[in-house]
């Protein structure tokens, strides 16, 4: 017996050291361990297998993973699961050597409930200006379907907009998120009122928009040094636009810089009969155009922090002086007052004004409508003009629209997750400057055209919006009309050279002087009143500063800079 | 005969003269609309307005009838058809009873009635009520808080009460109730009145524009006017640039005023007729 073991034992022994590389070859994998039986996953969610293999030294490791429903629930090889869509999956993980070998998992994917939300956007906001309430509406599923949220769409016709915002603002019903025009003289009333949600501490969960706007910028809509608003657009800025053809045929010869005194002999030589040498808008809060060569500022301007009446200045009178010169010898619109923005551009691209103020993203606008009503023509770009002392600046509208959220809103999360994707993401971008691919437009042979739905509904599909919205898009995915190509090179040259043309913009803020506050839109009319008189003649620079000398007092001037200046 | 002295002849060659004048204030404009609704963009880049046609195309027409016309269409005549009965509904009634000189109290129900005309509170309570009453985005919201013009109750109220008494006092007689009274015997004398208000409410429910941009939220149930004035102004903002021509414009007004100018015609031989009615017997 004591031999048998002894017998036993060596043979054990001499195994012992045969056996450790062919048995670690085949240690059998016995069971998969996932954890759990269940599990629960939201739409958008991933998650990563815990897999326990037994026993844990098993050599036979490869493993491969199936989904039932790929629809639902998708994994990759590695075993990383993505909740796609809502609905029930089965994942099952399987031994690549013994096929008898798997476990289980089932998940069901929910859709949160999206989350209701109002959103208060001029009707031309929701994809390329289309005005179709379908195609709108296909807007607004995509945006629903990003962010999981469930829209009540309020987008009043433009015309009406700020009407319709302010009767739901005052009767208390604040949407969500709602568009706010002029925002920087706007914001500051809003906030004031309290409708506005300050934005400090949500925006730090958004680098997409911090990254993206210069902290300027996002300055200016700041009411007492908390931010209310988002700017909807880059900051915008207008030149003249000048008809190359008109310029050729009176031999006008104006650099990208005149001086003042060059573009009025220069402009004087156009015939007045045949062209409106410039045309300007009714719109006089474009006057810093003019005012920025003599070291004006057409409105409370600022200096080393000090609050002053930049409209009350001798350069100021100079300005206007001018501006009333250039009326006078007709090279100034004779019917400015009557110009809407619509009535001016067509003006300009018809050939019936040899020049323009308007934006600097509108060379190819202008290129291409000039070329469908037959009056083709290029346009140069006057970006600033300089005065007397040499100094000048175009334009500068800095921040137009902004998009704020209610001070009352139960989600102000998913509204900025709202705004991030609309406005500051290039999926968002796309979608909000071209529509829903397929229902606005459609790209054939690589080049992209409007359908025939969106085209009769004020449809836009041009590049002019993209110069204009945030994240610079690259590459579109598809390429422009010919004309449009053609002239883009030129026009990416015209957004780089125009940044080193800014006016300067004073911004005056809300909340610091309550008379400033009362007074800032009587204010803003009546410089605009002032002005208008005194540019057509129909009062002299002097008896129009007496009658504003007049205005300033009865509004308490003096007080409301000192109160600014505190 | 009566013979024409030189003096009667000039002055009927001269009032032929002015007469054609007035009329040509009246239809060159219309006539410079429709030419220009007609031209193609590069006549109009050209000249503005047209007179005489040189070239026509029918592209602004094509262009706002896709546009989503038909859509916002159907909802005026809905809204218009539906406001318009229920206004007249409420006005018969209204007038119907008001006329009545033995109603208790009709005194000051007529000078309540009449101090809304002069009373206003403008559009923030108007709103509030609105949307208190839970009408925000509903066609009730077009239909009910307009459903009584006080210019038409008044013209309803006096050519009802015009009606000789004797005419109503023999129905009752013969046992008929107020509302078989009023079906039988008010409404087919009062057919000129009728027509007359029935156009005035559909010609305002028709041209509703502010009420509907106000109280309405959801685009698709916007009305006609709603879309046409959007597809006018559509280069208003400042950053737009679909740039909209007068061709565009004039199609545009055109096909807004051309369901009333259809059904002008044929109403308009009651409309006269029920002005002066109603308003010499007042």
């Amino acid at each position: 017996m004591k031999r048998l073991l002894s017998f036993v034992l060596c043979i054990v022994f001499v195994l012992s050291f045969a056996l450790p590389a062919s048995a670690l070859q085949a240690v059998p994998l016995k069971s998969i361990s996932l954890g759990a039986a269940t599990l629960s996953l939201n739409v958008g969610q991933s998650y990563t297998l815990k897999t326990k293999l037994v026993p844990a030294n098993t050599t036979q490791k490869l493993l491969s993973f199936t989904t039932s429903d790929k629809a639902v629930v998708f994994i990759d090889g590695k075993g990383n699961v993505m909740a796609v869509s809502a609905g029930k999956a089965v994942i099952t993980v399987t031994s690549q050597t013994n096929k008898s070998v798997s476990a289980k998992l089932n998940i069901t994917v929910a859709k949160p409930a999206p989350v209701k939300l109002s959103f208060c956007l001029s009707q031309t906001g929701w994809g390329g200006e289309a005005v179709d309430p379908e195609l709108m509406k296909d807007v607004q599923k995509v945006i629903e379907d990003k962010t999981n949220t469930e829209l009540e769409v309020i987008s009043p016709p433009q015309s009406t907009y700020n009407d319709k915002l302010n009767v739901m603002l005052a009767s208390g019903q604040i949407p969500d998120i709602f568009a706010i025009r002029k925002a920087m003289d706007n914001v500051q009333v809003m906030a004031a009122r309290g409708y506005t949600l300050p934005l400090d501490d949500l925006i730090k969960t958004a680098p997409e928009i911090t990254s993206q706007v210069n902290k300027v910028f996002l300055s200016y809509l700041k009411v007492n040094g908390k931010l209310m608003a988002v700017p909807m657009y880059v900051p915008l800025s207008k030149v003249i636009w000048l008809r190359k053809d008109a310029a050729n045929k009176y031999g006008v010869n104006l650099s990208t810089t005149p001086t003042t005194d060059q573009f009025l002999t220069e402009m004087s030589k156009i015939d007045t009969k045949k062209y409106i040498p410039f045309s300007f808008a009714k719109f006089l809060d474009n006057l810093p155009f003019f005012f920025n060569p003599f070291g004006a500022y057409y409105g409370i301007a600022v200096n080393n922090g000090n609050y002053y009446d930049g409209f009350n200045t001798k350069q100021a009178k100079a300005a206007l002086t001018y501006c009333a010169q250039l009326y006078k010898s007709k090279i100034w619109d004779q019917e400015f007052l009557t110009n809407e923005n619509a009535g001016m551009r067509e003006k300009l691209f018809s050939g019936k004004a040899a020049s323009a103020l308007d934006y600097y993203n509108r060379f190819i606008y202008y290129s291409s409508e000039s070329a469908r009503v037959l009056r083709q023509t290029e346009f140069l770009p006057i970006y600033e003009l300089k005065g007397p002392e040499h100094i000048g600046g175009n334009l500068n509208e800095s921040i137009q629209d902004a998009l704020a959220i209610s001070s009352k809103s139960k989600n102000p999360e998913k509204a900025l997750e709202v705004i991030k994707y609309y406005v500051y993401t290039e999926d968002g971008v796309m979608l909000r400057n071209m529509g829903v691919k397929g229902e606005h437009y459609t790209v054939e042979n690589g080049t992209v055209q409007p359908t025939d739905r969106a085209k009769n509904s004020g449809y836009k599909c041009d590049i002019n919006g993209f110069f204009l919205y945030f994240p610079t898009i690259t590459d579109y995915g598809f390429k422009w009309n010919a004309i449009t190509e053609s002239l883009l090179p030129e026009q990416m040259k015209i957004n780089k050279e125009v940044n080193s043309h800014l006016g300067p913009k004073y911004i005056v803020p809300g909340g610091k002087s309550d008379l400033y506050d009362k007074n800032q839109p009587a204010y803003a009319k009546k410089i605009a009143e002032i002005s208008s008189k005194i540019i057509t003649g129909a009062v002299s620079v002097d008896a129009g500063y007496i009658e504003y000398i007049g205005f300033w007092k009865s509004i308490k001037g003096d007080t409301m800079l000192a109160e600014l200046n505190k | 005969m009566y013979n024409k002295t030189i003096g009667r002849k000039t002055f009927e060659f001269l009032n032929g003269i002015f007469i054609l004048l007035v009329s040509a204030v009246i239809v060159v404009p219309l006539l410079m609309i429709i030419v220009t609704s007609l031209s193609p963009d590069e006549v109009i880049a050209g000249k503005g307005f047209v007179l005489i046609p040189t070239a026509i195309t029918f592209s602004n027409y094509a262009a706002i009838l896709n546009s989503g016309y038909m859509p916002s269409f159907y909802n005026s005549i809905i809204v218009t058809v539906s406001a318009t009965a229920f206004s007249m509904a409420m006005t018969l009634v209204m007038g119907y009873a008001l006329a009545h000189k033995a109603l208790p109290g009709r005194t000051a129900v007529i000078r309540f009635v009449i101090a809304t005309m002069m009373l206003d509170a403008g559009i923030i309570p108007f709103y509030m009520v609105v949307r208190s009453m839970g009408m925000i985005d509903s066609y009730a919201s077009l239909i009910i808080p307009s459903a009584i013009s006080t210019y038409n109750l008044i013209l309803m109220k006096n050519y009802i009460g015009s009606i000789p008494d004797s005419l109503l006092e023999s129905a009752r007689i013969d046992g008929c109730t107020e509302l078989a009274i009023l079906w039988k015997i008010v409404i087919p004398v009062s057919i000129p009145i009728i027509a007359a208000v029935t156009l005035f409410y559909t010609v305002a429910h028709w041209n509703t524009y502010y009420q509907v941009v106000m109280f309405i939220n959801d685009s698709r149930k916007y009305t006609l006017q709603v879309l046409l004035r959007q597809l006018i102004f559509q280069s208003e903002s400042a950053v737009s640039s679909v740039s909209a021509m007068n061709n565009f414009k004039m199609a545009v007004m055109i096909m807004t005023m051309l369901p009333v100018l259809i059904l002008y015609p044929f109403i308009q031989k009651y409309f006269i007729s029920g002005i002066m009615l109603g308003s010499i017997k007042g």
